[in-house]
């Protein structure tokens, strides 16, 4: 029994010092008691400041060259470790899969709002959040409360991207670097581009991206795949929906039989016989001529630097000939 | 004068499945429906039509016309067992099973396929089951009031199964939408693959029950008094549970968990050819038919080409009207209670 006392008693003192620890930082950085202090060590409080506007249009104050950054969005993971920031990086997501050194990171719970644990951020010290836009509104919102800064990133096109790059590397320090991994995009995108407007109206090909199995959905116009599907010469069939990923009935799917299916894989299992065999799909033209590919979720749907090689591999299967050079070319960035 | 209703509805529910084949994402005019059906050929017939008409519409309507009628009548079975007017279909567990069947199965991607249906409808269907026969051997073997304690385990066992669902929907929040949109309810996507399968499932239940119309007759004048005119009762307990699980088991693999077309048609059935079983079964099946089938028919045009899952627009449009119902006919609940 006294045993017991003495753990309980033993284990709330340590929570409580936990707990003073993981609020220090927050006591208002700014004022000059808190910079002149040198007890948080992760905090860069006598280095300079910046100022940056995300793409939320916030303006954020971080520290300069920031040592210890967490990344609540795999996406921002990605572009971190691309840019050479990895170092820098102390907490990830359990959905922060890739690159492989990224798994190796402190995790913070996972990337939807629920199964993020906050605690977890704040007790990693982080100078600078970085978050992807608007679903981490309350993540955000409360972040700033205790004076974490918090970064936004942007949405689905590549110019939200090249955004994305350049403010990353200005609030990481690695401006030079990220300016190369995007100019080496823009080139790759161009290419694409300038294959795909050449082709004559009469060879594009229509297309249907499910972006989800069950219930089944489709991307709309303002998805970054809408715009993939467009720099490859290709039209995608449900570009007039009103929503950006709208669910969407077989009867409408079959109406407007598209000349080729992608599939977004969604579990490990999954098949292309498993797309193709839902029920009146099989009259479908893309299907009959064996024209149905599945794609890596994360390559996809993350909107991270690899989204450069998924437009490639989309070109290469909607028009293999003209195509075709681009494997050899391609260089991960 | 109730053989006329009842045609009437028999009519009323041909004739909406034959408008539903028109009606979608895509619309075909009436002529078009009668040449695919008909198997007239004809130049203005595009592949297409012929293939949504008879590969997509034509095995949705009539699966929803057969869940709508699985569980109309199985909410006539446990609204005349329990004597309640507020029991449905899942009151003792049938869905909250059937749920964890189907969560288990899109959380796991477990591939599997017998007697047509794929792995998530026959969990579902296993489920279902599975839980009932749960609730039914704790409920008898409390034996005081087994009755009572059938509708008390369906509650507790039900809300333990519905709570594991939530954990797993929790620790698997990439395949929430998934989750989600069975949870709801929907028939789409849908084909002919899984009729042979449920349409037996769903005829043996209603006929099973209906074969109890008159002991259920019997028991709406109490137990006692239904005992005294020399009623088994946990034989016809026992009948009914089974019968109507089949049904039920049977609809929400089919189509998911859809709410209300099991409270309320019986008690539109009851309104029309009065509180006696033997029309009441069969027409809370015709009324749960024709809900179903209209509910599908809003579910995929109003914000086509996108779907609504049914079971919204049922709970949508089912409560206000319960509501309606309980406000204005007041007096006809005095016919089961």
């Amino acid at each position: 029994m006294i045993l017991l006392c003495l753990l309980m008693l033993v284990s709330f003192g340590w929570h409580g010092c936990r707990w003073e620890e993981s609020v220090r930082p927050s006591t208002s950085p700014d004022s000059p008691a808190a910079s002149s202090s040198t007890e948080t060590p992760s905090r860069l409080t006598d280095v300079g400041k910046i100022t940056v506007r995300d793409t939320l249009g916030r303006e954020v104050i971080v520290p300069q060259s920031p040592r210890r950054i967490v990344s609540i969005a795999p996406k921002g993971t990605e572009l971190l470790f691309a840019i050479g920031a990895g170092d820098q990086v102390v907490g990830v997501t359990t959905s922060c899969n890739y690159p492989p050194e990224a798994q190796h990171r402190e995790k913070v719970g996972g990337f939807s709002l629920k199964s993020l644990s906050l605690e977890k951020v704040i007790a990693l010290h982080p100078d600078v959040v970085i978050s992807t836009g608007e679903y981490h509104r309350p993540v955000i919102d409360h972040l700033e409360r205790l004076q974490i800064p918090v970064i936004a990133l942007g949405g689905e096109t590549f110019e939200s991207l090249y955004q994305d790059l350049t403010l990353l590397g200005k609030v990481t320090g690695n401006s030079e670097q990220a300016d190369q991994i995007s100019r080496q995009i823009r080139t790759r995108v161009e290419y694409v581009r300038q294959i795909g407007a050449a082709i004559p109206p009469n060879e594009r090909l229509s297309l249907f991206y499910q972006a989800w199995d069950e219930p089944l959905s489709a991307a709309g116009p303002g998805s970054f795949m809408d715009e993939i599907i467009r720099l490859t010469g290709a039209r995608n069939i449900f570009d007039d929906a009103d929503k950006i990923y709208p669910q969407i009935s077989s009867e409408a799917l079959i109406a407007r039989d598209p000349d080729v299916i992608i599939a977004r894989k969604v579990a490990s299992q999954q098949t292309i016989e498993d797309v193709s065999k839902k029920p009146g799909w099989s009259h479908l033209k893309a299907i009959r001529n064996g024209r149905v590919y599945l794609l890596d979720g994360d390559l996809i749907a993350r909107f991270g630097p690899r989204i450069v090689d998924a437009l490639e591999i989309i070109a290469q299967e909607i028009y293999p000939d003209r195509f075709s050079h681009l494997q050899q070319d391609r260089a991960s960035p | 004068m109730k053989l006329w209703l009842t045609c009437l509805l028999l009519l009323i529910l041909g004739g909406l499945m034959v408008i539903s084949l028109g009606i979608g994402a895509v619309s075909i005019s009436p002529i078009k429906v009668w040449q695919v059906l008909a198997g007239i050929e004809s130049t203005t017939l595009s592949l297409s039509d012929r293939t949504i008409i008879w590969e997509l519409r034509l095995p949705r309507t009539i699966l929803a016309c057969l869940v709508g009628c699985g569980l109309g009548t199985a909410g006539a079975g446990y609204q005349g067992l329990f004597r309640n007017p507020l029991a449905d279909p899942f009151v003792i567990g049938a869905s909250s099973g059937s749920a964890l069947g189907a969560t288990l199965m899109i959380v796991t991607g477990m591939q599997v396929n017998w007697l047509g249906l794929s792995a998530v409808p026959l969990a579902a269907l296993a489920g279902s089951l599975l839980s009932v026969a749960i609730v039914y051997m704790i409920a008898v073997a409390g034996r005081d009031a087994p009755m009572l304690s059938l509708l008390l385990a369906g509650v507790a066992v039900s809300s333990f199964i519905g709570a594991v669902v939530s954990l797993l929907m929790f620790l698997n929040d990439e395949r929430l939408v998934t989750i989600f949109g069975w949870l709801m309810g929907s028939f789409s996507g849908s084909g002919w693959s899984t009729l042979p399968t449920i349409a037996p499932l769903i005829l043996i239940g209603i006929t099973g029950l209906w074969l109890l119309s008159r002991p259920l007759d019997a028991l709406s004048f109490g137990e006692e008094a239904a005992q005294g005119l020399g009623l088994r009762l946990s034989l016809l307990r026992s009948g009914v549970v089974l019968f109507t699980s089949i049904a039920t088991a049977a609809s929400v693999s089919a189509g998911g968990v859809i709410g209300f077309v099991g409270l309320i048609s019986p008690h539109l059935a009851r309104l029309i050819v009065g509180g006696r079983h033997v029309w009441v079964i069969p027409v809370s099946g015709l009324f749960g038919g024709i809900l179903l089938v209209a509910a599908d028919d809003l579910a995929r045009t109003i914000v086509a080409p996108e779907e609504l899952p049914v079971g919204v627009v049922t709970a949508l449009l089912g409560s206000p009207f319960f509501l309606f119902l309980l406000k204005t006919r007041r007096r006809a609940w005095g016919a089961i209670t």
